[in-house]
């Protein structure tokens, strides 16, 4: 990892066009600016990590399980167990226009 | 010819090749990866599964986010619908991934992470939205809305209670 000291209205540049400024220092925060052309996404890493997270649990889902949500689909809303919410249901997997 | 390949769900599959979305920047997490099919899941229902072609173990379930929640918007940018050959995001086609443990009660979807799809040029991209409330671990079915934060949304899947 680079390790550059930096202070309030100082900056650095990563390639030709990405900018990161200091805007202020109080405390233990950092207030920074980004100046990126607008293909470049720019996310707090807390964000990213977190779908990363979710991504990676979501390869193990249990197959099984969907036969399980399809028949909570059918019976409808607020799916308690001695709620068969009315006769037949509506079914939810419609109209989701 | 289609495309051979072997999963490790689904067997092995052949498929025409324009079946195959291009996802230039893979997955989050999975960067490598960017070749993937959608199957609808053999069990029927508005779920379908995210199959990677080169990874065989590598699926994901996904549905319609507008199916449990009415209100659900993608706001992404121009330049990044235009990474993936779109112009407005009504050209695409938007999914959730879905995390499915053993209790289908806590499947749970990741709304702060879509997956854009244009199905014309086969190109996709998972976005990722700062939207105050929105979760990376909403319930689908469940009435507590998330583990994680809360979520302004209405939910498709319970009855509306009392207004807050």
């Amino acid at each position: 990892m680079l390790v550059l000291s930096r202070g309030p209205e100082e900056g650095i540049m990563i390639g030709e066009e990405v900018e990161v400024r200091v805007l202020e220092v109080r405390g233990d925060r950092v207030r920074l600016g980004i100046v990126a052309p607008p293909s470049v996404s720019v996310h707090r890493k807390e964000v990213f990590l977190s779908i990363r997270r979710e991504n990676v649990a979501a390869v193990a889902a249990e197959a099984s399980s969907l036969a399980g949500a399809l028949d909570l689909l059918a019976r409808g809303p607020a799916a308690e167990p001695e709620d068969r919410a009315g006769t037949g249901g509506r079914p939810p997997a419609q109209s989701g226009n | 010819m289609g495309v051979q390949f072997r999963t490790t769900r689904f067997g092995e599959l052949d498929l025409p090749p324009e079946r195959v979305l291009t996802f230039p920047r893979g997955l989050i997490g999975f960067a490598g990866v960017r070749r993937f099919v959608l199957l609808d899941n053999p069990g029927g229902g508005p779920f379908q599964w995210l199959q990677a072609v080169d990874v065989p173990d590598l699926a994901f379930v996904v549905t319609d986010p507008r199916l449990f929640f009415q209100d659900y918007q993608v706001p992404v940018g121009d330049e990044d619908l235009r990474s993936i050959g779109i112009e407005r995001i009504d050209e695409g086609v938007v999914v959730v991934i879905l995390v499915v443990p053993h209790d289908p009660r806590r499947i749970t979807a990741n709304l702060v992470g879509p997956v854009v799809i244009n199905l014309r040029d086969r190109l996709a991209r998972q976005f990722v939205l700062e939207v105050p409330g929105y979760s990376t671990r909403h319930f689908l079915f469940l009435q507590e809305e998330t583990a994680a934060a809360p979520l302004v949304l209405s939910h498709r899947s319970r009855e509306p209670k009392d207004p807050c």
